[in-house]
């Protein structure tokens, strides 16, 4: 018997042309499939991290083996989850030390799993840990994977993280999941929550086509003294922001940095679009490592040309940059997120 | 290309669509076309990294190489699994595939290539280019600059449409629950890794990759 609030795997498509027209009742048929797209559309959950490099590691003697390396590393992002999703696929790819390889685990919000790597040359390990969610949140949170070694080293090369799609949704305020018997044929029309027309408009009402994290990068120790911005990376990021309205060219995107500072020092961080425009900057004033939030508007996904660029062959592009404002010591970035999460 | 009517979200004041109300036509249209639009929008960045800058590391570097050099295209990173948003007919959304590289040594010839796998098992250490092309891959066109830039193109497009036989390899059911604290149930999803390869022109010289993006659009 097939599930009232299913989640389709693949979108669906509403057809209108020729069905829908004014003078003309629109059929059960329009409704059901409305409705189908809108469960789609609610359940399917967002990119977490895009695949990306931290090449950070851990060392089981604590940097005997592999000088500056700790026997613990600790990579961090911060997100928003859809608000509907109830669990998280991470997958991780460590490869050994040079030669002996090395154990270990990794740990994700208190779930660990065992790791083994072989030596540098040899195919790397690649971990897969399946986070259910005790609570399902839109909210802005912050993801924490910390890797130990207890034998040799290891090296995380990439990190990937994204929400399982929901098999159903919960006919409830935070899932609205559309109870699709109730548009079949021959079904009354009904005024009541999560059901027939009414349940279809409520859901779609708080739907969105949100693309989640676009970039997310966290690494090895960044720093500097200069006293005007510089890049943090080599080259910008390319991102492709969605586009909501007819008119729009242009999409607010969400950035946050976590940032430090040596003490008697203070710093700014801003990111940079495609064409040099900036945004405001944000001041460093954490000794310890503290998230700072910024948002800024860029360039978006032009849909009239056959691959969504600008103007078919341009990608818009964030760099983040960093500068040291006051004292004489050092300014700290290790990690970085860009989203589009405000729809 | 957009398969919504109006190409973009249409706002209803909310007192139309509330009981009692009589919903036309036309305002059927409309909530398809806003649902179509945000079903095009809903794609993912699957892999979009670039590295840091390794001046203003205190240790180590921010780029990528192959672990083993080779004039051969040896393997030097794979991505995944991650989730293919799928059309109504199941095909996979188009795709935008870009990796930015550099040379060790400037002057000499360094070479990429990437392509996407149903299974990480079959990204092999080494590959041949034909492997590559057959594989529906992308050969990018060789630099012998130490300066990273993004590639183009050499064989196949940076743009293109994941080939069906992957597709239908790659699609599979994961366990999950019908809530936090529901029944078991599973769900349908379509995984695929990216691994990107390098060579050399010989071996005193190393690929240096300094960003990957691989990213879904809607597509005509």
């Amino acid at each position: 018997m097939p599930i009232a609030t299913r989640v389709p795997s693949v979108r669906r498509v509403v057809s209108i042309d020729d069905t829908v027209q004014v003078g003309k009742a629109v059929a059960s048929a329009q409704w059901s499939s409305l409705g189908e797209l809108t469960n789609y559309l609610r359940g399917r959950g967002v990119m977490i991290v895009p695949s990306q490099v931290p090449i950070v590691g851990a060392d089981s003697s604590g940097g005997l083996s592999v000088p500056g390396l700790s026997t613990t590393v600790t990579i961090g992002y911060r997100v928003r989850p859809s608000g509907r999703a109830i669990a998280r696929v991470w997958a991780f790819e460590v490869i050994g030390a040079i030669a002996a390889g090395g154990r270990g685990t990794i740990t994700v919000n208190s779930q660990s799993v065992a790791v083994s790597a072989g030596n540098i040359t040899a195919d790397p390990s690649r971990v897969f840990v399946l986070v259910e969610t005790a609570t399902k949140t839109s909210s802005l949170t912050n993801l924490d994977v910390t890797m130990q070694a207890t034998a040799g080293a290891l090296y995380l090369t990439s990190v990937t993280c994204w929400e399982l799609p929901r098999a159903q949704l919960t006919k409830d305020a935070t899932d609205l999941g559309v109870d699709l018997g109730t548009v079949d044929p021959r079904r009354p029309i009904l005024d009541r929550d999560y059901e027939s027309v009414a349940g279809v408009c409520e859901a779609l009402a708080g739907a969105d086509g949100r693309r989640g994290t676009l970039v997310a990068w966290c690494g090895r120790l960044v720093e500097t003294t200069s006293g005007s911005f510089v890049d943090v990376f080599e080259l910008p990021a390319r991102i492709v922001p969605p586009k909501v309205g007819y008119s729009d060219t242009t999409r607010t995107v969400s950035w946050s940095v976590y940032a430090a500072c040596d003490v008697g020092t203070t710093g700014e961080a801003r990111v940079v679009d495609g064409l040099g425009g900036a945004s405001t900057a944000l001041s460093i004033t954490s000794t310890t490592g503290a998230w700072l939030d910024g948002s800024k508007s860029f360039r978006c996904e032009d849909i009239s040309q056959s691959n969504g660029l600008i103007s078919g062959t341009t990608f818009e592009t964030i760099q983040l940059q960093i500068r040291r404002t006051a004292g004489a010591g050092k300014v700290y970035v290790t990690r970085f997120t860009a989203r589009d999460d405000a729809w | 290309m957009s398969t919504s009517e109006y190409g973009g979200r249409v706002r209803l004041p909310t007192a139309r669509l509330e009981g009692r109300e009589t919903l036309s036509s036309h305002a059927l249209r409309v909530l398809a076309s806003n649902a179509h639009h945000y079903a095009d929008q809903k794609c993912n960045h699957l892999v979009n990294w670039t590295a840091a800058r390794t001046s203003l590391m205190a240790a180590g570097q921010g780029y990528m190489q192959p672990f083993q050099l080779s004039t051969s295209f040896a393997r030097v990173a794979s991505y995944g699994p991650i989730p293919l948003t799928l059309k109504p007919d199941r095909t996979a959304y188009p795709v935008r595939l870009e990796l930015a590289a550099a040379s060790s040594s400037g002057g000499t010839n360094v070479d990429f290539a990437a392509m996407l796998v149903s299974s990480v098992a079959l990204g092999s250490d080494f590959v041949r280019d034909s492997a590559i092309i057959a594989n529906h891959g992308v050969i990018f066109a060789g630099t012998t600059s130490a300066t990273p830039a993004w590639l183009a193109a050499s064989s196949g497009s940076t743009f293109f449409a994941p080939s069906q036989s992957i597709v239908e390899a790659a699609l599979g059911a994961r366990n999950t629950l019908t809530d936090t604290s529901g029944s078991p149930a599973t769900v349908d999803t379509c995984e695929v890794f990216l691994v990107v390869y390098a060579r050399g022109a010989n071996l005193a010289v190393t690929p240096r990759l300094y960003g990957v993006h691989l990213s879904e659009y809607v597509g005509t």
